[in-house]
């Protein structure tokens, strides 16, 4: 059903993915943690701009982004100076580009779970004996377990439907930076709707497989956190 | 060994200020109006917020003090603090909080957990998650979670809310032996007189944002203002000498006088303070021959002042006092005067033990 | 009176038709020729031209559905193919109007000859071969040149010629395979090698006249676009024309 060369993009994609959701929860959690704690304009201001891929159209970034990694100036030329690959049309690149666009989709619900919970279970821990490294491990991160889930679902589902972005500073190369939403667009332009039809299959019941599990976890959420 | 002398400004609220010195004692009680600061200073004193300006200090090792810039934070002070509002971890049950509260302390051994359960009879609540318990049952849970994390003294803010009263008598008295047990001091907060009355050495009255000095319970529970919302009474510490069921009364010994109490207001427990409202007593000249008032004591009178439309009396019993509310009528009547020997009746039943 | 009502009505229509301006569907890349010569049109006409850009995919689609375009001029010739051959056109109407001329860019670098592919360690942007002509002939000239094996990294395939060039300029990419037309539109001349014409299939940019009930004055439109002023100033911006030089296909490209 599906050609070698689209089976090697659902693997990349599901790579992409996974390796995007991963970097935003580890990174993203102390971050969540900073921002739900914290009250004043930085944090304030720090927030909105987190929030940017929300609304920002894909090609503002994906255009922003080519600049960004150009070789003929800053961040693109110290990763040539190391690498001595370009930034564009890398792996890697797809990687920074998907960590930026699905952060708020990550961040959110982590932020909103954090807030949530306030400092009232956070003190009672600390009267009990709980270092600060205790609250967060035993406290704060099992009670925001409903949200965890959420922002792990939204983030992965959203970076598999990625596309704008991709295709902006991809250059469609199989098996590097060719994911599943670029070779069903490929398909369509070309005019070969089965495949099409395949692949477009393939991300939709993805989609819903992974709402299903948020959703799930969410009429569950509203029970467990009193 | 509590030395506090502090100063808070929480955010939109009244500057409170508490000066005290808490020398020893098993159990401090803070009295004082809702919203005088009583829950506040609480929170302070487990360091949870720090305060303006001033110095604690517990045991001679200071836990904060402006000046020198020192500062413990809380999970590094040897104490507790049962909040008023149990903050159970919602994601555990029963079971669960009390082993993680053994994890965070790192004491409760696993014996430890199991003689509380059985203490304050959650037994059967253990896997129950915290949205399925009644409040009076989440307050048990909160109160044996602070005993097992109290290292040196455990703070306990109105902890026996929501129990009946049967019940609250019997956690009451289960914690008061528990702390003893294991040498844990205690500061209670409660707006309930009674519960201060029975369970503290020592009280800590807060008004209008200031603390006044700590009195010893006896004679904050014996002096002529009366907590509000309670009746004057005479409070007499005692011990139980004899306990019967048949003939319903229980025997009391304070200092030497015996006193007979209704049996069913008697928790079987070998000490206890009787309470003894003014307007329950009354005044003979003459012991009675055949009376159905159980109990008649010899006093003399040492004090009156007038209250309400009568007089308010203070009479001795050896070192201990009584109150008597009498009226103008009956004062001259018996031609009170300093000194004189009466004897003071009332019923078993009127005897409350606290 | 049957018959006056009937000239009457024909000639409101006539007289509605020729009020309502030309309606065009333009391919993208040819917006910068369309912004010098529909003035010209509608000066020398007097008729009123209401033109709009978009991909070829994109307007292909939208003809089919119903938009109510007179004229497509497509940047390729699949799809005017294709609408004349499902009955959106009107038969016989496909001309061409332009021929694609490819080059190499290579910024920051004097091109006298072809490049030298194992010389090349940069990355090459092109269009995508299945999804532009401009991209299928790139993938010809790389033959050409010694092949896909004879470059050191992948090609970067970009969805549109427009695209590729942006990875060029941006300088993500180190060299492209691009329009003529459009490193004339941005004034670039350094580092440019023409491609031969002959190693690469004719991009072949035709225009169709849509099936509307203002067929002649579209057919009017690609008259003027094969006119000799039109076609000299189609040539300065960086097209060939048909007839230069190259026989006509049998097609008509």
């Amino acid at each position: 059903m599906l050609s070698p060369a689209d089976l090697q993009a659902l693997w990349l994609t599901l790579e992409l993915a996974g390796l995007t959701t991963l970097i935003l929860l580890l990174g993203g959690t102390p971050l969540a943690w900073w921002l739900a704690h914290r009250r004043g304009r930085l944090a304030a201001l720090l927030e909105s701009v987190l929030a940017l891929p929300l609304v920002l159209p894909p090609t503002v970034l994906g255009f922003y982004l080519l600049l960004l990694f150009s070789p003929r100036q800053g961040p693109g030329h110290w990763w040539q100076a190391l690498t001595g690959h370009t930034l564009a049309f890398s792996f890697f690149g797809i990687l920074i580009a998907s960590v930026i666009y699905s952060l708020p989709f990550v961040l959110q619900p982590l932020v909103t779970g954090f807030r949530q919970q306030g400092v009232h279970y956070l003190h009672a821990a600390a009267t009990l004996g709980a270092t600060p490294w205790q609250r967060l491990w035993s406290v704060a991160l099992p009670m925001n377990r409903p949200h965890f889930i959420m922002a792990t679902s939204l983030g992965f589902a959203h970076t598999l439907g990625e596309f704008g972005v991709v295709l902006m500073v991809g250059g469609s190369i199989p098996g590097v930076t060719r994911v599943l939403s670029v070779a069903l667009f490929e398909h369509v332009e070309a005019g070969e709707m089965i495949q099409a039809h395949v692949l477009a299959g393939l991300l939709l019941g993805g989609a819903l497989g992974v709402m299903f599990v948020v959703n799930s976890f969410r009429r569950r959420g509203a029970h467990a956190v009193l | 060994m509590l030395c506090c002398d502090i100063r808070v400004t929480p955010a939109a609220n009244a500057t409170i200020s508490a000066s005290f010195h808490w020398q020893s004692g098993a159990m401090l009680g803070i009295s004082g109006p809702s919203g005088v600061g009583k829950t506040t200073l609480l929170q302070h004193l487990a360091g949870l917020a720090r305060p303006q300006r001033g110095r604690i200090r517990w045991r001679g090792n200071s836990w904060f003090d402006a000046q020198s810039g020192a500062w413990l934070a809380p999970h590094r002070r040897p104490v507790s603090l049962v909040f008023q509002d149990q903050r159970l971890f919602p994601h555990l049950d029963v079971a669960g909080n009390l082993r993680l509260a053994a994890r965070f302390s790192g004491r409760g051994r696993a014996a430890e957990q199991d003689a509380l359960i059985t203490l304050l009879e959650l037994r059967h609540l253990l896997h129950k998650p915290n949205g399925q318990l009644s409040g009076g049952q989440r307050s048990r849970v909160a109160l044996a979670r602070g005993l097992l994390a109290a290292p040196e003294l455990i703070l306990l803010d109105e902890p026996f809310s929501g129990l009946d009263h049967a019940t609250r008598r019997r956690v009451m008295h289960a914690t008061q032996d528990y702390l003893r047990e294991h040498n844990i001091a205690a500061v209670l907060v409660s707006h309930d007189p009674d519960e201060l009355a029975s369970l503290c050495d020592d009280i800590l009255p807060m008004a209008d944002g200031e603390t006044a000095p700590v009195q010893a319970a006896m004679d904050w529970l014996n002096q002529i203002e009366a907590p509000a919302g309670s009746a004057i009474a005479a409070v007499l510490p005692a011990t139980c000498t004899h306990f019967s069921n048949i003939d319903g009364l229980a025997c009391y010994d304070a200092d030497g006088n015996e006193i007979l109490v209704a049996a069913d207001h008697a928790p079987h427990r070998p000490t206890a303070r009787l309470s003894i409202a003014a307007q329950d007593v009354s005044l003979l000249l003459e012991r009675p021959v055949a009376t159905s008032i159980a109990n008649c004591l010899p006093v003399s009178v040492a004090a009156w002042q007038p209250h309400d439309q009568g007089l308010l009396l203070t009479l001795s019993i050896g070192t201990l006092s009584l109150r008597c509310q009498i009226t103008q009528r009956s004062f001259h009547r018996l031609n009170i005067e300093n000194g004189k020997s009466l004897y003071a009746q009332f019923k078993a039943n009127a005897v409350r033990v606290l | 009176m049957a018959r006056i009502v009937l000239l009457l009505a024909l000639g409101c229509a006539a007289a509605v038709n020729a009020a309502e301006p030309l309606r065009i569907a333009v391919a993208g890349s040819f917006q910068p020729a369309m912004q010098r010569l529909v003035p010209i049109f509608e000066r020398s006409t007097g008729t009123r031209v209401q033109w709009q850009v978009g991909s070829s995919g994109a307007l292909y689609q939208h003809i089919r559905m119903g938009a109510g375009f007179d004229l497509f001029l497509s940047a390729d010739r699949k799809r005017p193919q294709g609408l004349e051959h499902d009955g959106f056109a009107m038969p016989g109407s496909r001309e061409t109007y332009a021929l694609g001329r490819l080059v190499w860019w290579q910024p920051g670098r004097r091109q006298s000859s072809a490049p030298d592919l194992s010389q090349f360690t940069g990355r090459l942007a092109m269009a995508n071969p299945r999804l532009a002509p401009y991209g299928a002939a790139a993938e010809a000239v790389i033959a050409h040149l010694g092949g896909r094996a004879a470059l050191s990294r992948e090609p970067a395939l970009a969805p549109n010629i427009a695209q590729a060039y942006q990875f060029v300029a941006s300088g993500n990419a180190a060299a492209g395979l691009l329009a003529l037309a459009q490193l004339k539109a941005f004034h670039v001349d350094d580092g440019v090698w023409m491609v031969p014409v002959e190693w690469y299939p004719r991009i072949c940019q035709q225009s169709v006249v849509l099936k509307s009930p203002r067929a002649s004055l579209a057919a009017r439109f690609q008259r003027f676009l094969t006119s000799a002023a039109t076609r000299k100033t189609i040539r300065d911006l960086g097209y060939a024309v048909p007839g230069d030089g190259q026989k006509r296909t049998a097609d008509g490209c």
